[in-house]
């Protein structure tokens, strides 16, 4: 009963962000919205045990892709920043389309909440020992760190800003 | 105690930052003085030279490099966050394992270092 509660409260923040993404009349605010339906679905995950993958969701999400819209909306002009339309004339069939299709797959796969027990454990330290377990994942680790090494000097050499380099 | 109840204490500190601003701002807004607007209270300042552009300019791309280089620190603390949980079970190994790591993505900081990512205004526009 309580943990419906929560659930149906925490879902309210969810969509009150995710259209406040879509209604906002300015990107700054839509940017905004965006970080609350974030942090949101991180208290969503809470509810659900996963522990790490609420971490994830602040930290890199609710954290670093919130800053890095808001840094991309204040590098963009500021007459552009105001929404004019606020909706495509198509937006309303791409939204009835999706919802048929997610209405679909729950209807396919039989949606049941399976609650907090049917999930393995997903609190931080859990997630330590299955990666630094000895011989486990050391090589996938370090390819991670060697992705990321591309991704950013990637991505300073996409965004420099004369051609000298 | 399952992970969601001790989380309570968190949403307890979450509801308590969020009503703190919004009764502090009712009840100034009770006791503050009569409004009566005028066009000049609301230029950015209000006895000073006037204004002569819209205070939401165009930010330089520098802003735009650390947030970059800030998104992918963050994944790297991703990783570190459950080592910092686990690393006295493993010991010498695991910590080995992500001296490699920080190692690695030194090598990015060192070369938007060389680059000069990390420099601010090069030159007035």
């Amino acid at each position: 009963m309580i943990q419906e509660l929560v659930f149906l409260v925490i879902s309210l923040f969810v969509i009150a962000g995710a259209a406040g993404v879509v209604f906002a009349q300015r990107l700054f605010h839509a940017v905004l919205s965006l970080a609350l339906c974030l942090l949101s679905v991180a208290a969503v995950y809470i509810t659900l045990g996963a522990e790490f993958l609420a971490v994830i969701q602040v930290l890199v999400y609710a954290g670093g892709v919130v800053v890095l819209f808001l840094f991309a909306v204040m590098l963009t002009r500021s007459d552009l920043q105001l929404r004019r339309e606020p909706l495509e004339s198509f937006a309303p069939v791409s939204a009835v389309l999706f919802g048929v299709l997610v209405l679909f797959y729950i209807a396919r796969t039989g949606f049941v909440p399976q609650g907090e027990r049917a999930l393995a454990p997903g609190d931080v330290a859990s997630v330590g020992q299955v990666i630094f377990s000895p011989k486990a994942y050391a090589l996938p680790f370090e390819l991670v760190g060697i992705l990321l090494l591309a991704a950013m000097v990637g991505a300073i050499y996409l965004a420099r800003r004369d051609e000298r380099w | 105690m399952s992970v969601s109840e001790a989380y309570l204490t968190v949403g307890i500190f979450v509801l308590v930052g969020v009503l703190f601003p919004a009764v502090t701002i009712f009840v100034a807004s009770l006791l503050r003085r009569p409004a009566k607007p005028e066009p000049g209270k609301y230029l950015t300042y209000e006895c000073s030279v006037l204004p002569f552009t819209d205070a939401r300019i165009q930010h330089n791309v520098e802003y735009y490099m650390y947030a970059l280089l800030f998104v992918l620190f963050d994944v790297e603390t991703v990783f570190l966050y459950p080592w910092a949980m686990t690393y006295r079970s493993f010991g010498i190994l695991a910590t080995a394992e992500v001296i490699v790591f920080i190692g690695i993505l030194a090598l990015g900081l060192v070369y938007a270092w060389k680059k000069g990512a990390l420099e601010w205004m090069k030159g007035w526009r």
